[in-house]
């Protein structure tokens, strides 16, 4: 990675900050694929990456997905009562979950613990030269490391929500028979009778961007960190808050597309 | 065994589950949405289809039987809702069916409720368009709406006046109201008025009797209404009525005439009435006459004995008894 020259601030130092970030992000994507497409492919290392990101987040993703379905009904309930609209509650939390609650809860869930595991592993590595070692023994850094992890990323985070979804809808089912008693069979029949394709597919579809973005995020932020431990921290850091906004910024972006094409 | 076996196989049982849900819940979806059952095409036209967008469900007589496919102007006027159709559904929509637009639920989206129409009519076919039934016209309602305001609002100022009146110190309302006496009087009358009502009621329930017993033919009245041969009876008791009293009319006009007469000062009548000399001469006249009668008995009874005038006395005895005998 090219180091930036020492010249003068262009239009202030936050902002050459926050545009060299972006250059940054820019160029580590570009060899992401670059090096990605290239074999040999490191699948044992992706595996292992996905067995940390998958299975060791389910719990947290899991526990999180079914209190936010829970007290959405619960939030909800009353309102929707209020106005004699109480029959529409399964397809309200469902078309909730599914396109919104569920995937930005697990991007932000895994943007926390993730992304942030990532940067201070690449960056602990980074700081101890752990990265310049694997170079010289041969090994491609880039490939083993960052392109593992991100590709790990972008495939469990879809998986992740899509847990997420359902678990958060048992949630919902939950909290739907706290104070009323529905029946499963109903209440699942009117979650999928108010749910069209228009709204599975276009969230399920952002999933693989906010696994990118956290991936990228993470591993740009720890394999650039500088200035030591202390360096390691702040990447981990900078990574979790650049991360989430970057996953707001696609559901944004997605959403708007998605009402574009029509489908909202 | 080996940990990283170990893991890889938690990691493909995670993806596997993963999957399998997503999997399991695109078709459940997809089959809400007729994507997986065989469909057919049928149409309808629409003057408006407010809410209404591909994916809207279509229910026949309340259950769901399809989807809207899709949602056209076909001109300025006319909008075109294509429907897909479950096939297996196909033989309960006749060609007379009715499409219309209506609400699922009272907040619900808009859906297409098609009904059966009259008569018998061909199971639908494909690209059929149904009748439609134009949804009821919001703007139309509410101008409705907006002219019976006003007419609440005429009514409403009506009655503020009547409140208003009845609520005034010298207002009839307002007397009846707060005067005692008067409600007092009007209690009595009222009272009166009861009383008079069951009166009333009691003679209906009488004169229902009677009515009752005439019609039943008890009673002189009932038997006069009711007996013909009595009804004969006095009809001719009235006819000899009526001569009777043309006789006594002739009579009374007789009389009247001589009463005439007698009062024009002619006649012995006049006399007697009028002439007290007369009157006293014809009352001697009667003394002496009535004198004279006892005389004349005494003499006849006198003649009954003498020998000489006996005999004839007795033959007109005998002929007296012989006469009563034949006669009895």
């Amino acid at each position: 990675m090219a180091s930036i020259p020492k010249i003068k601030t262009v239009f202030s130092k936050s902002l050459d900050d926050f545009f060299y970030g972006i250059a940054e992000l820019a160029q580590f994507s570009v060899n992401v694929f670059r090096e990605g497409i290239r074999p040999p492919y490191e699948f044992k290392e992706v595996l292992n990456q996905c067995y940390e990101i998958g299975i060791k987040s389910f719990v947290l993703v899991g526990v999180t997905a079914f209190i936010l379905g829970l007290v959405l009904v619960m939030q909800s309930r009353p309102t929707m009562i209020e106005f004699g609209a109480g029959s529409y509650l399964p397809a309200m939390s469902s078309i909730s979950i599914v396109r919104e609650i569920g995937p930005l809860v697990t991007a932000l869930i895994c943007a926390g613990k993730i992304g942030s595991g990532i940067s201070a592993e690449l960056g602990s590595m980074k700081v101890t030269e752990q990265i310049d070692a694997m170079e010289v023994s041969g090994t491609n850094p880039f490939k083993y490391l960052v392109a593992t992890r991100i590709l790990a990323t972008t495939l469990m985070i879809p998986v992740l929500t899509v847990y997420a979804d359902f678990i958060s809808l048992i949630g919902a089912f939950t909290g739907s028979n706290i104070k009323d008693d529905v029946n499963v069979h109903f209440y699942f029949n009117r979650v999928f009778e108010a749910l069209h394709y228009t709204d599975v597919i276009p969230s399920f579809t952002k999933t693989f961007f906010f696994g990118f973005t956290i991936g990228l995020v993470g591993c740009t932020k720890g394999y650039n960190s500088k200035k030591g431990t202390e360096g390691v921290g702040k990447a981990a850091n900078i990574s979790v808050v650049v991360s989430m906004v970057g996953v707001i910024i696609i559901d944004m972006v997605v959403t708007q597309i998605t009402s574009m094409l029509g489908y909202l | 065994m080996d940990k990283t076996l170990k893991k890889n196989i938690l990691l493909g049982f995670f993806v596997l589950v993963g999957m399998t849900l997503f999997i399991a819940g695109i078709f459940l979806v997809g089959s809400k949405n007729e994507m997986f059952s065989k469909t057919f095409p049928i149409s309808a036209k629409f003057t408006n289809a407010t809410g209404l967008k591909p994916g809207s469900n279509i229910r026949y007589n309340g259950v769901k039987v399809g989807i809207v496919k899709s949602v056209n102007l076909i001109n300025d006027t006319l909008v075109q809702v294509d429907m897909q159709i479950e096939e297996s559904k196909r033989h309960f929509i006749l060609s007379t069916a009715i499409a219309a637009i209506a609400s699922d639920g009272l907040m619900g989206d808009k859906i297409v409720n098609i009904s059966a129409g009259k008569g018998a009519g061909a199971e639908v076919r494909n690209g059929d368009l149904l009748q439609a039934n134009n949804p009821l016209n919001t703007d139309k309602v509410l101008l409705t709406l907006s002219q019976s305001n006003e007419n609440i609002r005429v009514i409403t100022e009506n009655l503020k006046t009547l409140t208003a009146d009845i609520n005034s110190n010298n207002g009839p309302v307002q007397l009846l109201y707060k005067d005692g006496a008067m409600a007092q009087n009007l209690k009595r009358s009222f009272g009166n008025l009861d009383a008079i009502t069951n009166k009333v009621l009691n003679v209906s329930s009488s004169l229902q009797n009677i009515t009752s017993q005439i019609q039943h033919g008890n009673g002189a009245l009932g038997e006069i209404i009711n007996d013909s041969s009595l009804s004969k009876n006095l009809s001719y008791t009235m006819g000899k009525l009526k001569e009777t009293s043309d006789a006594l009319n002739t009579a009374s006009g007789q009389l009247s005439k001589t009463i005439g007469h007698a009062n024009s000062g002619k006649g012995a009548l006049n006399m007697l009435l009028t002439d007290t000399t007369f009157s006293a001469t014809v009352q001697q006249s009667m003394i002496n006459i009535k004198s004279a009668s006892k005389g004349l008995d005494e003499d006849m009874e006198a003649l009954k004995h003498n020998f000489l005038t006996k005999g004839y006395f007795r033959k007109q005895a005998k002929k007296e008894r012989k006469a009563l005998k034949d006669k009895e």
